[in-house]
């Protein structure tokens, strides 16, 4: 028998996965807590920063961004990457000049980061509705929320291995990338099992009896 | 590569410096930018040109600017007598708050306020404020005067495009400095003509003191002297 597809239960689970990619600072190994993430750390005027891509500390003292506007060091308007403190790591200097697919990776950050967090509220969204409609309520809750644990616990998993890889190919540009698709990667491998994980806990006393222990006296 | 220079500016127009409208209110503001003879890899202001900024503005002037430090240190050597080194500023009342959350602007900060070139020199490294973030800002004030009264919509207000407008209108206050693009250059305006003399005289000397050569440059040549160093 075939399931029709107003059968098939709605789940968040991609949306939430991609999105979350946004959110979660994504680490990368062997840079002392530097991280990927798509905001600055601190407060910036109201008027926002120009930059869109950051792997940084948790302080943002140390960080790479990638920026457009005025280059002090170009003497003109173009894309580039502004560092302090992490030239060992990514051997870029600051106001070092994008090249050839900064712009894209400069415009993929922005949308990224503004349809990322929508994307985190659709995925919650679809999750709270599939809980509601399903007939055992508490086992899908268990599951959409252990799916979500097990997406961030992916994330920085497969992230934190992609910003590796990404490092090994190109410092920078390429540890980023790295690191979103392979959150992404895991986010969704992650939700899986984290749902799947549930599932068998949660049914794991279904079959279970308990006897009555006999009373022995003395 | 010309060895260690500050450089000014007193006729930028351009909005590439990123301090608002220069071209509204030509000759108020000066920029002040710097190359070290060597080229840093890293974004920032060197210590070197840090030190010479927070000598120059201290020896002039009660320095106050946005701090993360809070009310950590006390009444230190750094403070006047009767002067607070910390101030925290809130918006009051509800209303207030609820527009600055909706604003995405903060409804408190803390301000430090200093003689001590030491302590002024944090301005440039304060990550919860970051300079080159351009989330910084330094109000000028008499040296031996109280701290002036400021809100958190001024402190607000003295980072965005409107700054030199607002820091004309500030009671108390000499003159405020803030980063301009990527905190590569700083942006200073002063409310009188001799308090702005007795500044760069000020800068000139602490400059030269520490082996910096003092250049006065139109803004092309400070734009090329910055790309040049």
């Amino acid at each position: 028998m075939t399931e029709s597809a107003s059968d098939v239960p709605l789940s968040g689970q991609i949306p939430y996965a991609v999105g979350q990619a946004s959110v979660v600072r994504i680490p990368i190994p062997g840079t002392d807590r530097l991280c990927i993430e798509f905001r600055p750390r601190g407060r910036i005027p109201p008027k926002g920063t120009s930059s869109t891509l950051f792997l940084q500390d948790p302080t943002g003292k140390r960080h790479l961004r990638l920026d457009v506007g005025w280059n002090t060091k170009t003497g003109s308007y173009d894309y580039h990457w502004n560092q302090a403190g992490v030239h060992e790591t990514f051997k870029i200097e600051n106001h070092t000049a994008a090249g050839r697919f900064g712009p894209s990776l400069y415009r993929g950050a922005k949308w990224f980061s503004y349809l990322g967090r929508r994307l985190v509220v659709v995925g919650a969204g679809l999750d709270a509705i599939s809980i509601v409609q399903a007939s055992n309520r508490m086992k899908r809750a268990t599951e959409v929320v252990a799916g979500w644990a097990g997406a961030w616990v992916g994330c920085k998993v497969a992230g934190a291995g992609g910003a590796a890889a990404g490092t090994a190919v190109a410092p920078g540009p390429g540890t980023a990338v790295g690191g979103v698709v392979g959150c992404i990667v895991g986010g969704i491998v992650g939700y899986e099992a984290g749902s799947a994980v549930a599932r068998v806990v949660y049914d794991w006393p279904a079959g279970t009896t308990f006897t009555h222990l006999l009373a022995t006296g003395p | 590569m010309t060895g260690p220079v500050i450089a000014v500016c007193h006729d930028a127009r351009g909005r590439e410096w990123q301090l608002g409208p220069l071209d509204a209110s030509p000759g108020h503001v000066t920029l002040i930018g710097w190359t070290c003879g060597w080229r840093s890899p890293d974004a920032g202001v060197p210590r070197e040109v840090a030190s010479i900024l927070a000598r120059t503005l201290t020896a002039v002037a009660r320095v106050t600017f946005l701090s993360s430090a809070g009310g950590r240190g006390g009444a230190t050597a750094e403070s006047a007598p009767g002067v607070d080194p910390f101030r925290s500023l809130a918006e009051s009342g509800l209303r207030a708050r609820v527009r600055a959350v909706l604003a995405g602007e903060p409804s408190g900060v803390t301000l430090r306020s200093t003689r001590d070139a030491e302590a002024a020199a944090e301005l440039f490294e304060d990550a919860e404020y970051p300079w080159w973030l351009q989330g910084q800002v330094a109000v000028l004030s008499a040296p031996e005067a109280p701290l002036p009264e400021l809100t958190v919509g001024d402190v607000v207000a003295l980072t965005t495009d409107e700054w030199v407008d607002r820091a004309s209108r500030l009671d108390g206050v000499s003159g405020v400095v803030r980063p301009g693009v990527d905190g590569d250059i700083v942006g200073a305006v002063t409310n009188a003509p001799p308090f702005g003399r007795l500044l760069l005289d000020t800068l000139e000397r602490e400059a030269g003191d520490a082996g910096f050569r003092y250049l006065t440059l139109s803004e092309a040549d400070f734009a090329r002297h910055l790309a040049e160093g």
